[in-house]
């Protein structure tokens, strides 16, 4: 569709392509009109009846979602008549909504709220008693409906009918009695559910997950990737700095994902915390005891093991594909280009389906960087290397071990039996998230790392499409490391005087 | 006050109780035809929910959650889309009606020449048959206009039209059909 109209909104002229609604248009210049049933990601209901605007020459106010722009039309936001508009149509939603903010997790994302302040601030009215109906309904794994404070905008209806295609939600009775539901004694059963939390423009759905942990106001969003599969999905990660802890992903509209994300790639906030992290590093001194130490300190003594050995021969990297492009770079220059290490293996889950595909999102590829870290193997002549089990690793008679472990344990079911039997060899360095291997009495030596909520840099999808992780938390963990930083600390390294 | 939307939760949780002892009756083969007519004759299968419930509720009096997953397993109507319609309109029974129905006008005209005082004085019936224990043979619930005014109070028992029906005629009209069978 070339071709374009213009029209003039707000007293200025803005040229669209032929089709858009004047909602549409509205968004792009930036002009707020306050909406709750419409929403980009799905078809256009015009229920809510709620972004009246005003089209000059016509006799009624008439609502900007489903009103396609055409040429000359000259259309008001912000009119007497349209704000009074936004104003009772707010005043209506709330006729039976009870009011309930102070134990009610949307409070401070919530529509009815930001509209209040925005465009009602009117002395309520309503002095008949509310209508009550059911709350508190389990709909789903992660789904907690109050049917309450509902306002009806059946976002959550045509999301369940237009993207997951189940169809599991319908509005049942009428009038004020109405309320949104599953059928009796069925629950939504899919891997998409806490979207329609997301969506939901008032409390209604609420996250099992989220459910009064935390208030969204002491929370801060930043942007990244999605580490659960190999789509990719951009998202915000929000957590609490001052208390070094995360609550959630949300979906932030992406090129990869649109506007949503699924439960599986929802949950891969939480090896973020502390209290399944590794805290600190340590390393083992010559008697075997192992010692906690500093970051310096499990340079040191990994600096000096690497320093007594053949690298080329005598030193095996394990690496999984859920780090980014950069720390691939510094990783390969430093141990393959400058140390001509020849045992480079892809550590990979050995029940994963990489090629399978539910349809919409979610990928049986549960590494973010796939095609990052073949890239970079290939660069750097070295073949796939894909290794599930690590038998081999014990017969190659490498001496020291390299193991930087998958970051979200959520991706790898066998993660842990696999540490365990990496503890086994020699000497294994782990680098590391996983509160597990510090855990284990004998691992060796390990370092902490970040996750990706707290580096920077980038991921490559399935698709060849990179995504940025920008805008880093501080890591909860004090000596918590990218491979980069490791790489770097370890290329610096030089034995001291009087340490041998 | 309208009767139709006179729900209270006791009488549903007793109703439903009620529910679950009675068997749905089956489709029958011709209903099942009907059906089928019905999903063919408009553009969307959608379309097809309402005439479907109208067709089952006459042949079979009201219209069970059973046949809603016969519609959604066997004619490929969604139970959600097909339990949407049926809870949006009162008319349609969702539980099964006693031995006669009374629909009785309770719009302005009928109200003005009695109606609610002739409906209270059925309830009184229905209640005194609760008293004793037994199942009352019919009953009342508020309609909107039966669009026979010049005959108010008017009242539909089952498909009969009855006229002009007062506290003291209404009586003998009950009398009559609780000896009629269902």
């Amino acid at each position: 569709m070339s071709e374009t109209v213009t029209f003039k909104l707000n007293g200025k002229d803005v040229s669209v392509p032929k089709g858009t609604t004047v909602m549409e248009a509205a968004r792009r210049e930036n002009v707020a009109i306050p909406h709750f049933c419409w929403h980009p990601g799905l078809s256009v209901a015009g229920v809510c009846r709620f972004c009246m605007v005003k089209v000059e020459g016509r006799p009624k106010l008439e609502i900007s979602c489903n009103l396609q722009a055409t040429n000359g039309m000259d259309v008001k936001t912000d009119t007497d008549e349209a704000k009074t508009a936004h104003k009772w149509a707010l005043e209506f939603h709330l006729v039976n909504h009870p009011l309930d903010c102070p134990i009610c997790d949307q409070a401070g994302e919530c529509g009815l709220q930001d509209y209040y302040m925005s465009v009602g601030k009117y002395p309520s009215q309503m002095t008949r008693p509310k209508v009550l109906k059911p709350k508190i309904l389990d709909v789903g794994r992660d789904l907690v409906l109050d049917t309450e404070r509902c306002i009806l905008c059946t976002r959550c209806v045509r999301f369940e009918e237009e993207v997951t295609k189940t169809g599991a939600l319908g509005i049942f009775d009428r009038g004020d009695r109405a309320i949104i539901g599953t059928y009796p004694e069925t629950k939504i059963d899919h891997n998409y559910q806490t979207n329609l939390v997301d969506i939901c423009p008032v409390g209604a759905f609420t996250s099992r997950d989220f459910r009064f942990k935390q208030r969204v106001w002491f929370l801060k969003d930043k942007p990244a990737i999605c580490p659960g599969c190999s789509t990719g999905c951009s998202v915000n990660v929000y957590g609490k700095p001052e208390t070094r802890t995360y609550f959630r992903l949300k979906p932030r509209q992406g090129e990869a994902n649109g506007h949503w994300m699924c439960d599986k790639g929802r949950e891969t906030y939480r090896h973020l915390n502390q209290d399944v992290r590794l805290r600190g590093a340590f390393t083992t001194d010559a008697k075997g005891h192992r010692q906690d130490t500093n970051f310096a300190g499990a340079i040191e003594s990994l600096g000096k093991r690497l320093a007594g050995v053949n690298p080329a021969s005598d030193v095996a990297l394990l690496v999984s594909a859920q780090h980014t492009n950069e720390e691939y770079k510094s990783l390969f220059d430093y141990f393959v280009g400058d140390l001509g290490i020849k045992n480079v293996y892809q550590w990979r889950e050995p029940t994963e389906k990489i090629d399978d595909f539910d349809g919409l999102l979610y990928r049986g590829d549960h590494n973010a960087n796939t095609r990052g870290l073949q890239d970079a193997l290939k660069q750097n002549g070295i073949g796939s290397g894909v290794k599930n089990e690590f038998d081999f690793v014990a017969k190659s008679g490498a001496k020291i071990v390299i193991a930087i472990t998958p970051e979200v344990p959520s991706t790898f079911p066998s993660l842990n039996r696999q540490l365990e039997s990496l503890t086994e060899l020699d000497f294994v360095s782990f680098w590391t998230l996983a509160g597990t291997v510090g855990d284990n009495k004998k691992a060796k030596h390990a370092i902490p790392m970040k996750g990706f909520a707290e580096k920077k840099g980038t991921f490559t999808n399935h698709d060849g499409k990179s995504g940025e992780l920008a805008a880093p938390f501080p890591c909860p963990v004090v000596d918590g490391r990218d491979i980069s930083e490791i790489v770097a600390a370890l290329k610096g390294w030089r034995p001291t005087h009087g340490n041998k | 006050m309208s009767h139709a939307h006179d729900k209270t939760p006791n009488n549903s949780a007793a109703e439903s109780a009620r529910e679950t002892v009675e068997p749905a009756p089956a489709f029958t083969p011709a209903l099942r035809k009907q059906i089928e007519g019905f999903l063919t004759r408009y553009e969307t299968k959608r379309s097809a929910i309402l005439p479907a419930l109208h067709a089952i509720q006459d042949e079979l009096g009201w219209i069970a959650n059973e046949h809603i997953e016969i519609l959604d397993k066997e004619f490929g109507l969604h139970r959600v889309q097909v339990r949407e319609a049926l809870t949006f309109y009162s008319a349609y029974r969702q539980k099964k009606p006693r031995k006669h129905t009374i629909q009785f006008c309770n719009n302005i005209v009928c109200c003005m020449v009695g109606a609610n005082e002739v409906i209270d004085q059925i309830k009184g019936h229905i209640k005194k048959y609760e008293n004793q224990g037994v199942e009352p043979p019919f009953s009342v619930e508020g309609v909107p206009c039966l669009c026979v005014c010049d005959g108010a109070p008017a009242m539909l028992v089952n498909k009969d039209r009855h006229l002009k029906v007062t506290k003291e005629n209404i009586d003998s009209i009950l009398e009559k059909y609780a000896s009629l069978p269902g």
